[in-house]
């Protein structure tokens, strides 16, 4: 092998430096652009942040007009009837327990808590439907947890809400706040009930007299109902073929057909009507 | 006469153990994809939330489970990454590794944009896996500039099995 000329050693040392050179400047924009990629990431996550910071505050502060709430006390027969069964996807699942009763009635236990979006959803018809039967007082408005998907569930309490019928009672524990705070504490046979009917611990609980018990919502209003006001949700109510009202006027009407069953079909004016029978053949 | 290069020698083994590592991650979540996330081992509150994540309508693609996609982007790597496949000097296999590694990392940004922006929580699982495809694509970019004349190293001890050979 020949030896390499003065002239070739000088081009190879060139070349070799040219090289460590290029070399050098590619590091340097790889390097950039690992700093470029964490930086994204830092943006998406702040952004991201403030986002639903924004969210929550908006939800929350929509929820202090609790005006919506007389929409769903006073949903007209005429939209229960034309909405029916609606896009319910659920109905109570039939037990054969004991009876349970109080003060001589039927009683429906109900074991939710603040946060919980799909309690949330559920109040919005378990609500409607009680109301066909006796009087609500102190319903508050509420907004379920920001940090759960859905989030932000526009809805009310029962914190401090009572319930009077002819036909029903209806006892319920709000277990918890929205930042998952502890708020009422079940008695021993509800809890009871709870534990034996609801063996993975899910809310909504609802036990309608021990004849039947659900667990979770009766529709799904995850897509319509999240991060959007309670007045925006009983306004489209007025609609019976929204999407708002098939799913919570068409639970309702479920639910519904469930407590004429408690109430052996009074009133009649409720338990006869066309939505409800509907809603019970759907079922 | 064309200068012959070779990749840095701790490239073949890095590689290897990210690619192997990533494949575990995407088969456990793939696996708790199909049987319903029952024994997720993650938190399921608040910011750190991998059920809420792996549960969500952006953990499929078209249909596809994203766990899935992660788990056929590992396998194609670790094979890819596999020594003899290192030891090859098959013209533009250097540029499909860089390139798949890079697919892999605009997946990672869709994946941290839903996880930030959509579902506002994060999965423990998945950002092992996002981590790893950003390392990942980063060694193999780093190796690739960082590859040296083969006669520079002539005077060095025995290149390792995994070293491969290139000509520029």
């Amino acid at each position: 092998m020949a030896t390499p000329t003065g002239r070739e050693k000088l081009a190879a040392l060139q070349a070799q430096q040219a090289r460590a050179a290029r070399q050098k400047k590619l590091l340097a924009i790889t390097s950039a652009a690992v700093v470029v990629v964490l930086a994204a990431v830092a943006v998406f996550f702040v952004v991201g942040q403030n986002k639903k910071d924004s969210q929550d505050k908006k939800a929350v502060s929509a929820a202090s007009n609790a005006a919506y709430i007389d929409t769903v006390l006073s949903i007209p027969a005429t939209t229960y009837d034309a909405v029916g069964h609606g896009s319910a996807n659920t109905a109570p699942k039939a037990i054969s327990g004991k009876a349970l009763t109080k003060a001589g009635k039927p009683e429906v236990l109900y074991m939710g808590a603040e946060f919980c979006p799909y309690c949330g959803m559920e109040r919005w018809s378990l609500t409607a439907a009680l109301s066909r039967f006796g009087t609500f007082t102190g319903l508050k408005s509420a907004v379920s947890t920001a940090n759960d998907n859905p989030a932000n569930i526009p809805t009310l309490t029962y914190l401090h809400a009572k319930y009077t019928s002819k036909y029903l009672t209806f006892t319920s524990y709000e277990m918890a706040d929205r930042a998952g705070k502890k708020l009422q504490t079940p008695d021993k046979a509800s809890a009871a009930l709870f534990k034996k009917y609801d063996s993975g611990g899910s809310i909504p609980f609802i036990d309608y007299g021990n004849k039947a018990v659900s667990v979770g919502a009766t529709y799904e209003g995850a897509s319509y109902m999240q991060n959007v006001s309670g007045a925006d949700v009983a306004a489209k109510l007025k609609d019976p073929n929204s999407a708002e009202a098939k799913g919570i006027i068409g639970a309702a009407n479920v639910i519904t057909a469930h407590l004429c069953q408690l109430t052996k079909g009074k009133p009649s004016s409720v338990c006869a009507s066309k939505g409800v029978i509907q809603a019970a053949s759907g079922v | 006469m064309p200068l012959r290069l070779r990749h840095p020698r701790w490239l073949a083994p890095v590689t290897l153990v990210l690619s192997v590592l990533g494949l575990a991650d995407a088969a456990y979540l793939t696996f708790e994809h199909y049987s319903g996330s029952s024994s997720l081992a993650c938190s399921d509150s608040g910011a750190v939330d991998c059920l809420k994540v792996t549960t969500s309508q952006w953990s499929s693609v078209a249909g596809v489970p994203v766990a899935l996609l992660g788990l056929l982007f590992f396998v194609g790597m670790t094979a890819l990454c596999l020594p003899p496949v290192w030891r090859r000097t098959t013209p533009g296999l250097d540029a499909v590794r860089i390139g798949a590694a890079g697919v892999g990392l605009l997946m990672v940004f869709y994946l941290l944009w839903a996880e930030f922006l959509k579902i506002h929580a994060i999965c423990l699982w998945c950002t092992g896996v996002h981590v790893i495809t950003f390392v990942l694509f980063f060694a193999l970019l780093f190796g690739q500039i960082l590859r040296v004349p083969v006669d520079d190293v002539a005077s060095a001890p025995e290149p390792a099995a995994g070293d491969t050979q290139h000509v520029e």
